[in-house]
């Protein structure tokens, strides 16, 4: 069953690298008039071209790409002058941070905030709640990264606004997640140093995601309260919040889990603007300036990786869906 | 009850918490007073030297490696860096070479490093087309290096301006592997580089022309303006390259702040490709130039920030024109011309520029073909992406254009280029007579002499009104008071440069 689910992964990855290649190379625009000096005079441009393999079909161009991948060499940028896959494996672990960062607040955010929604229906919480939630799902995310560096980072001076930790304070990379990684160290002052640049950028990042898993908790608890089971469980005489938490929660994380895992590709994607706004050194900005500069190994490389990584991502929502639900198998 | 007095509680103690999170220090970057932080658009890309083409990478790069030759924009001439003089003949460089310069590692600087560094661009790298007049490089002795060029090439001097030298032994001994080790002859030691963050470089004591009066420069990429313009003003940063027109009122309020202007070397022109009907006729050309009110444009939309253009050289280049008058703004003249030539009803024409490249360049090409509509003329403003955008003016697409350039101290570059026959597509114009004053100028090694061949090819280019002079923008830095500088108007901050101290 697992294998199966495997196995349906490889075309899709190569499905999406196909599109991909295609459109980058049918988009106007050459990386080498863009690297290239501004006077280089058109022989040079051509005589480059040729040195870089771009002048071949853009269907043997694929092949060669395909070829080399599967070897596991992604190519050379040709912007850094560097392998694809060092540059992805410098880059990635700030967007994971940055991601997790923004996933666990937001989840600490909206599931408190839909539970009490959904337990005081129609009150003033489930009211204010619903506001908030439009509020965060109608915002554009870069808007609000935006206003949070004038206000907080400029009007009020409480954070940083750019990067992921002041130049100076050093931690030694294990995880290469810098707050982890000063946490394992003990040292603190780079902790609060790094979960200060990393405010911003998360609660931005996050914001739709709060809003969205606000609405989705709320509506899935409400359908849950509804039924028969809570009703034996209170006159069973067990304490609201035993009822609230054990029963009516319990159940309704099937339905939050689904949107869960639907929706953070959203998180991925947005970071691709989120990281450009707070200077956040993520693929995501890697991902912009690579377009930009038709930089096409790179191009490939990046978005090879968001496919993984959704494709897993929701891999393992399913998996814990069975353990949430034991009726259901994978 | 109880449940909510015990919500409240937590509330309370979360916010306790945030508050003294918050009241911790803020500015603990390993700073010593004398430390310079630049925030710039964009960062560094590539740890080869000669692995890039960009303003900003050469500005950075030659903080820790040289250059044989600088321009001096007071005295209006180059001078030497890591040469202590230089004659050019026919098609011969040669260079004397200062002796005692010393690289990082404590390694002699000799005439070998030099044909090391030019060999190694020449061959393949992403500068290799600012070399393509050179056929050899000869070393003569330890300190006399000869440039070989394929044709006698006066304007060649200036095309070292951004060549920086590295070490012939660093190379052989590390192969590969060797840009990760940057070492040069330059004011500043490579402390650290992370990609996207920080670029660091620390003072050498050991340099020749003296220890820097600056310990420690940290550029920090922060390509998002309100962040850039933020990180100012909170002293994150000390020096802000591209501050917007619009703040400089809000920055300027600041006693920490003061706004550096200097104004840019590129000149902004509209093209009139003469592959379009309508522009091969020199009375539509004028036509067109003299329906454009630039004044009210440069008042109105970029808020005074920028200076009209009267020839192709800006007042510090080679080339300029002191006395020339820019064409007029004179809507009757232009209807009349364009009756003459046989449009009284004017024409359509596609417009292309780009957006956000320049300042408030899809703001102006709007503006200029508002006013073009007056006179009769169409022009549809198209903003592609910008590398859509260059693509199509290197292979000659675009009828009309709006575009940057001449922000070479040697304008021969950009005269090849855009205004002689059969270079490129560009503008598609062709006339003798600057065909002629260009390959002489060339030639012409008397500075004197050359500037008169270079005046000659100008005027006619204008008086051919083969593209709409605009103007050159004020630059902006936002320079925080502790700062001593003064902008030159290459676009970058050097720091190495005499005259750049901390308080």
């Amino acid at each position: 069953m697992i294998v199966r689910r495997l196995l349906g992964v490889i075309p899709v990855v190569l499905g999406v690298s196909m599109i991909v290649f295609f459109l980058m190379h049918l988009a106007p625009g050459d990386p080498v008039s863009l690297l290239l000096p501004e006077d280089a005079p058109p022989e040079y441009i051509e005589k480059t071209k040729k040195e870089w393999g771009l002048d071949r079909s853009i269907p043997i161009q694929y092949l060669e790409f395909l070829k080399r991948a599967l070897r596991g060499n992604f190519g050379k940028s040709l912007i850094f002058d560097e392998s694809v896959v060092r540059l992805l494996l410098e880059r990635v672990p700030a967007t994971i941070e940055l991601a997790l960062a923004s996933f666990f607040i937001s989840l600490c955010i909206s599931i408190p905030i839909g539970v009490l929604a959904a337990s005081r229906h129609n009150s003033f919480w489930d009211h204010s709640s619903m506001v908030f939630a439009l509020l965060g799902a109608s915002l554009p995310h870069f808007w609000l990264g935006i206003m949070m560096i004038f206000v907080l980072g400029g009007y009020f001076d409480l954070l940083p606004v750019s990067g992921r930790i002041d130049y100076g304070l050093h931690v030694k990379p294990i995880t290469h997640l810098v707050v982890i990684d000063s946490l394992l160290r003990l040292n603190i002052d780079a902790l609060i140093n790094a979960l200060k640049h990393l405010a911003m950028p998360a609660l931005s990042l996050g914001i739709h995601f709060t809003a969205l898993v606000t609405r989705i908790t709320r509506s899935a608890m409400l359908e849950v309260i509804r039924e028969d089971y809570i009703i034996t469980a209170r006159v069973k005489g067990l304490g609201e919040k035993a009822v609230i938490w054990k029963h009516a929660f319990r159940n309704a994380l099937c339905s939050i889990t689904t949107v869960l895992g639907l929706q953070l590709g959203v998180l991925l994607v947005g970071s691709i603007v989120i990281e450009t706004v707070f200077s956040w050194p993520g693929i995501g900005s890697l991902l912009i300036q690579a377009i930009n500069s038709r930089d096409y190994a790179l191009v490939q490389g990046v978005v090879f990786f968001f496919s993984i990584t959704y494709i897993v991502l929701n891999f393992v929502v399913d998996l814990l869906y069975t353990y949430i639900d034991p009726r259901v198998r994978i | 009850m109880r449940t909510k007095y015990k919500s409240i509680t937590i509330i309370a103690a979360l916010f306790i918490g945030f508050v003294c999170f918050f009241l911790n220090s803020n500015n603990t970057e390993a700073r010593s007073h004398r430390t310079v932080t630049i925030g710039q658009g964009a960062g560094m890309s590539s740890w080869d030297p000669h692995g890039h083409s960009n303003q900003t990478a050469y500005v950075t790069w030659r903080h820790i490696m040289e250059t044989l030759i600088y321009y001096d924009y007071e005295k209006r001439r180059f001078e030497g860096r890591l040469a202590k003089s230089w004659t050019g003949k026919g098609t011969e460089w040669t260079f004397t070479l200062r002796k005692g310069v010393k690289f990082h590692n404590g390694a002699d600087f000799t005439a070998r490093d030099v044909k090391f560094s030019l060999d190694r661009i020449r061959k393949g790298s992403k500068q290799a087309a600012t070399l393509r007049d050179v056929k050899d490089v000869v070393v003569l002795d330890d300190y006399t290096v000869k440039i070989i060029t394929k044709k006698p090439f006066a304007p060649f001097i200036s095309r070292l301006e951004n060549m920086v030298m590295v070490s012939q032994q660093v190379y052989e001994q590390y192969g590969e592997e060797a840009i990760k080790h940057p070492i040069g002859t330059g004011a500043f030691k490579f402390v650290e580089w992370v990609r996207g963050s920080h670029f660091v470089v620390k003072g050498n004591e050991a340099y020749w022309g003296g220890p820097p009066e600056v310990d420690q420069v940290i550029w920090k990429p922060i390509p998002e303006e309100a962040a850039r313009m933020t990180a100012l003003e909170t002293g994150a940063i000390d020096v802000a390259t591209d501050v917007p027109p619009h703040e400089v009122e809000r920055l300027d309020k600041d006693t920490n702040i003061r706004v550096e202007p200097i104004t840019a070397m590129r000149l902004i022109q509209v093209g009139m490709a003469q592959r379009f009907k309508p522009f091969q006729n020199r009375k539509v050309r004028l036509a067109v130039n003299h329906a454009v009110d630039l004044d009210s444009i440069i008042k109105y939309v970029l808020d005074g920030e920028a200076y009209r253009a009267n020839g192709l050289s800006g007042p510090g280049s080679l080339g300029y024109l002191p006395d020339r008058k820019p064409y007029m703004y004179d809507p009757e003249r232009a209807k009349s011309l364009l009756a003459e030539a046989g449009y009284p009803n004017g024409f359509e024409v596609n417009f292309h520029a780009p957006s956000g490249r320049y300042p408030k360049d899809r703001e102006v090409a709007q503006a200029i073909s508002g006013q073009l509509a007056k006179v009769g003329i169409k022009a549809k403003v198209i903003t592609p992406e910008w590398s859509v955008f260059w693509s199509g003016v290197r292979t000659g697409k675009w009828d009309m254009f709006y575009f940057g350039g001449f922000n070479h101290l040697d304008p021969d570059v950009f005269l090849s280029l855009y205004f002689q026959t059969g270079v490129t597509k560009r503008l598609a114009y062709s006339n003798p007579e600057v065909d002629k004053a260009i390959a002489e100028q060339r030639q012409e090694f008397d500075p004197e002499k050359r500037e008169v061949l270079l005046r000659k090819a100008i005027n006619t280019i204008l008086d051919d009104a083969t593209t709409i002079l605009l103007w050159r923008h004020q630059m902006l830095y936002g320079v925080r008071e502790r700062v001593i500088w003064k902008p030159t108007p290459e676009e970058g901050i050097l720091v190495y440069e005499e005259g750049f101290s901390v308080r």
